[in-house]
């Protein structure tokens, strides 16, 4: 497998009135081409920091990216200049919000705004740009797309504009996509089309995607393999397969046990297993492990150091000292 | 345990919509067209479908917050469509509601304690001061926040603790309904399972009867006794949780179902993916109202609106074909 992006010990840090922030805290995430790795967590674990940070997209001040490597088919972003970025974002890499309807300019006609990728990157005139953009409306499934081409995002549906969203992000063919939380403000049967648009563009392309996303069902259903964060770090790291059939953090495992299933029977006497407690500030983390007050199999060694990431199984890394101390 | 709390009937709620700008005519928005649900005393009764389906402007004509076209809504054998002025107000007492969005709901300038006992001081409790923070302490232990959280301003909390907050405020005057629009839909994951498992301990131990507004369907299987589904300003289905959840009938269910995505990687199976979206309500298709998506349409669904038959013991279904 060709590897498109890889990340190495990324470390992007927010100086605050509380102290520093370590949003992300020395991810390694490596994605190949036709290829989703899932990243899972909730609210604050970095996961969103780290789409930013591939991107270089993190407001500074306060944030700033403080070590680590970004290397696109072996390029370092990180030593780019800001030109030289400018280029890559869009065509190289590119990104789809949660947020259809904020993420669109609401003055400016759908067509027009797909046609600024064509213009910004490819040089074409407005003429041809238009003519591609209502390929690309096309290609992600909206329904006479000459006509649609014309209307401005309020006139569109939740759905379509997702679909807008995500013909912007395929404009250039870029090798990777970033979906953040990109069929969180959908409904279910419009989430399902958008899984499955966004899977079929990435045969059709070969786009690497990393799939950012605090919906373990979606993960599982788009992503061949998941990392999932907590604090800032990831805690563990496996294929889809493995993590959900056999999950070895305590964080992962209380995340599955709190989604209600839809294949069981609940009944009036069914609690979930909930996880207690709240997730830690960043400026303020427990000594050792992070998670460790949270942790139902928490013990001495926990409080005193905090566990690395390594690997468990073949290819299933986990940070937790339940499973000793070395490999 | 046959006690009816709510009873609607044929209850509909159409808005008059402006033309768009400097068009012509004015059009109808058939927001709920036609809905008879009952709910029986302690049951949870989920209601479920996607945005624009109408299950809000349905709780809110229950809350009376928005007056029905036509239609009935029994609560207690009354007919509160009748009731004005204090009646209505007594009405109020007995009927909360839990919203959403934990973040625009609470005041932000009054501390949680002042949130959590307003009812109290609108509904003129005639305790005096010492017996309402005692009903404030008593209820704010009972959703797990402690007393010095209480001098506390909105922003101080996290999601979770905020909607603690707001489930307080709507227990604290012992209502016998409790409306619960999309209740943990903007929290977290673990936070999420932590207020679902609040809601149904607060159901035994306040003897509550739930009306369970979602989107969600892990969540209202969870949480639900009985499961309506609706689809454009009607209920397409409606059975108790476990039939509707394993063996639905209708194709909108059964699509709703099949769309949630699985943790489970080996279910990877056949899913049945609608195309298109649910239509305007405004402009609703003629005929069954889901035949333009429907993957197993036949001809009479065009031309006739099925209507909701019982299939079974409990199950009722508006589909032409599951007869």
């Amino acid at each position: 497998m060709e590897t498109i992006l890889e990340i190495r010990g990324l470390c992007t840090h927010f100086e605050t009135e509380r102290g520093i922030v370590r949003a992300v805290d020395g991810v390694d995430l490596r994605v190949g081409a036709g290829r989703t790795v899932g990243v899972v967590g909730e609210s604050g674990c970095g996961k969103s920091v780290l789409a930013l940070s591939i991107l270089r997209l993190v407001p500074s001040p306060p944030g700033r990216i403080v070590g680590g490597e970004i290397l696109l088919n072996g390029r370092e972003l990180l030593a780019l200049s800001e030109e030289e970025m400018r280029k890559i974002r869009g065509r190289d890499i590119s990104m789809i919000f949660q947020e259809p309807m904020t993420s669109l300019n609401p003055v400016f006609r759908v067509g027009e705004q797909i046609a600024e990728v064509f213009r910004l990157h490819q040089g074409m005139d407005r003429r041809q740009a238009l003519a591609q953009s209502t390929e690309m409306l096309r290609m992600v499934g909206i329904p006479s797309p000459e006509k649609r081409v014309r209307d401005y995002p309020h006139q569109l549906s939740g759905g379509m504009r997702q679909r807008v969203m995500i013909a912007i992000a395929l404009a250039c063919r870029p090798r990777v996509m970033l979906a953040d939380e990109p069929t969180t403000a959908l409904d279910v049967t419009i989430q399902a089309q958008m899984i499955d648009l966004i899977a079929a563009l990435r045969a059709e392309t070969g786009a690497a995607v990393i799939l950012i996303t605090h919906d373990l069902g979606v993960v599982a259903e788009a992503a061949e393999t998941v990392a999932v964060m907590y604090a800032g770090q990831i805690v563990e790291h496996g294929s889809v397969r493995d993590l959900f059939s056999l999950p070895l953090h305590p964080y992962t495992l209380g995340l599955i046990n709190s989604v209600p299933s839809m294949n069981e029977p609940a009944g009036r006497d069914a609690f979930l297993k909930a996880i207690p407690g709240v997730v830690p500030p960043l400026y303020d983390l427990p000594s050792g492990c992070r998670f460790r007050n949270r942790c139902p199999d928490a013990f001495p060694l926990c409080r005193e150091r905090a566990p690395i990431l390594r690997d468990i199984a073949p290819d299933h890394s986990c940070r937790c000292w339940k499973y000793g101390e070395s490999g | 345990m046959k006690d009816l709390l709510l009873d609607i009937r044929g209850l509909k709620k159409h808005f008059s919509a402006p033309g768009v700008f400097l068009s012509r005519g004015v059009g109808v928005i058939r927001a709920v067209d036609g809905v008879s649900l009952q709910v029986q005393r302690g049951e949870t009764l989920g209601l479920v479908g996607e945005s624009g389906c109408g299950k809000s402007t349905l709780a809110r004509m229950i809350l009376r917050l928005e007056t029905p076209t036509a239609g009935q809504i029994r609560f207690d054998n009354e007919d509160i469509l009748a009731w004005k002025g204090s009646a209505l107000k007594a009405f109020r007492r007995k009927v909360q509601m839990i919203f959403q969005d934990p973040y625009s709901s609470l005041n932000p300038r009054q501390t949680a304690g002042g949130i959590i006992e307003e009812p109290l001081h609108i509904h003129h409790h005639p305790g005096g001061r010492e017996e309402i923070k005692k009903k404030l302490r008593e209820i704010a232990s009972v959703v797990g926040l402690n007393e010095e959280q209480l001098t506390r301003y909105p922003h101080e909390f996290s999601g979770g603790q905020r909607q603690r907050i707001g489930i307080a405020r709507a227990l604290i005057l012992k209502p016998r309904l409790v409306i619960a629009d999309e209740p943990v839909s903007a929290l977290d994951v673990s936070i999420r399972a932590q207020i679902l498992n609040l809601l149904k301990r607060l159901q035994r131990e306040f003897d509550l009867t739930y009306l369970f507004i979602t989107h969600d369907l892990g969540v209202v299987r969870h949480m639900s006794d009985r499961i309506a589904v609706m689809y454009l300003g009607k209920v397409v289905e409606l059975g108790g949780a476990e039939p509707i959840c394993g063996a639905p009938i209708h194709p909108y269910t059964k699509a709703l179902l099949s769309a949630v995505p699985s943790m489970d990687p080996l279910r990877k199976s056949e899913r049945t993916v609608l195309s298109g979206e649910m239509p305007s309500p405004a402009a609703p298709p003629q005929g069954c109202a889901f035949h333009p998506r429907c993957p197993v349409r036949i001809g009479i669904c065009e031309q006739r609106a099925p209507l909701l038959e019982r299939d079974g013991a409990g199950h009722w279904v508006a589909c032409h074909l599951s007869r």
